[in-house]
């Protein structure tokens, strides 16, 4: 990311080795969405990926001292999230109810899940990889072009011009291009 | 997937609202995080000075065991053996494979990002049996390590990662319909 005003990973462990509190917040703000994704992308329930969630920061923050290549941190999370998911989905798995619904008689085998013998293929890891990348450089714009991509591609899909301008206080004729000299600033951020 | 810089416009729109929705975590697992904050940590270059701690790891998962208790079974278990150690400082995944006549040990260490080495040992009972020199492979920073050309037998394997050592119980290294024969 090139972006001065940015601690790079390994200014944040080396900071945080210093006992500084602030550079841990950064490091797991900086990765919540993505350990948060992985563990929702191996189809874990909510629970399963809070603890997903916990154990991997908890395993960073064990093992800060003896990192001895920081900027392979994001590799490192990334396979401790993968690995917790997947432990917590054997488990799972071996532990599901062969209980039919209720009075479903008809049935003929438990309802169950067939398991995904890959529900963290390299490919879609990569993938979310460069998601968070990109949402955390969207996070760093300046507040107008965080605020409109946000409010353009947040939750809700088809948000209409003449709503977002209403909430930003702006013209909806400047929308357009806004977006484009946005979309266009987060790209370059990116290089 | 493709490198940013090589998508189209539509492709990095695309992309760009994807990533605009992607979820934060639940802010009381962000709190629960930031709480994991301890006291400062020991610099890196007293712990070196650290004692070695002999560690112990236990079995909490095996393929094979698995396979041999499922009723019902159809067939053999696979040939590709999957076993999960856990330690106090790391869980290691281990994969045996039967390859051209001889095994191969696949495995990754978890939860230790630093490199460090394992030590495969072949088991020998009989004192008259000249015991096979160690194999010894490094791990990366991933934790990946790969042992090729073993022969079947007993070993046992231990890992070093700093000033810990970890010992496995023993491993045996066999095709399934010749395990237990060894």
């Amino acid at each position: 990311m090139a972006n001065r005003s940015v601690p790079d990973d390994a200014a944040l462990v080396s900071r945080c080795l210093d006992g500084d509190a602030a550079a841990w917040e950064a490091l797991v703000r900086r990765y919540q969405r993505l350990v948060y994704a992985i563990a929702l992308r191996a189809s874990l329930d909510e629970h399963a990926a809070a603890d997903v969630f916990q154990t991997t920061f908890a395993r960073l923050v064990q093992h800060l001292p003896r990192i001895s290549q920081p900027a392979k941190l994001q590799a490192w999370i990334v396979t401790t999230a993968k690995r917790e998911a997947l432990l917590l989905r054997r488990r799972a798995e071996r532990t599901v109810s062969m209980t039919l619904p209720d009075g479903d008689e008809s049935a003929g085998a438990p309802e169950w899940e067939v398991a995904d013998d890959s529900p963290l293929p390299d490919e879609a890891l990569a993938e979310l990889q460069q998601l968070a990348q990109v949402r955390l450089a969207l996070d760093r714009l300046d507040e107008r072009c965080r605020r409109l991509l946000l409010e353009l591609f947040g939750d809700d899909e088809n948000v209409a011009y003449d709503d977002v301008a209403l909430r930003l206080g702006i013209p909806r004729g400047s929308i357009g291009p806004t977006r484009s000299r946005c979309l266009a600033k987060l790209r370059s951020s990116l290089r | 997937m493709k490198p940013i810089h090589d998508l189209s416009d539509d492709e990095w729109l695309q992309l760009v609202q994807r990533a605009a929705a992607l979820p934060d975590a639940p802010a009381a697992l962000l709190r629960a995080a930031l709480t994991l904050w301890p006291a400062p940590l020991a610099p890196t270059v007293a712990r070196a000075a650290a004692p070695l701690q002999l560690l112990f790891a236990a079995l909490s998962f095996d393929s094979w065991a698995l396979s041999a208790a499922a009723p019902g079974m159809r067939s053999l278990p696979s040939d590709v053996r999957h076993l999960l150690y856990t330690a106090t400082v790391c869980d290691i995944d281990l994969r045996i494979a039967p390859v051209d006549g001889r095994f191969e040990v696949a495995g990754q260490v978890l939860g230790i990002d630093e490199v460090g080495t394992l030590k495969l040992v072949r088991w020998v009972d009989d004192p008259a049996e000249d015991p096979s020199a160690a194999l010894v492979a490094d791990f990366d920073e991933l934790g990946e390590f790969r042992l090729r050309g073993l022969s079947p037998g007993t070993y046992s394997l231990t890992l070093r990662v700093g000033a810990d050592e970890i010992a496995l119980p023993r491993i045996e290294i066999a095709l399934p319909h010749d395990r237990g024969a060894l």
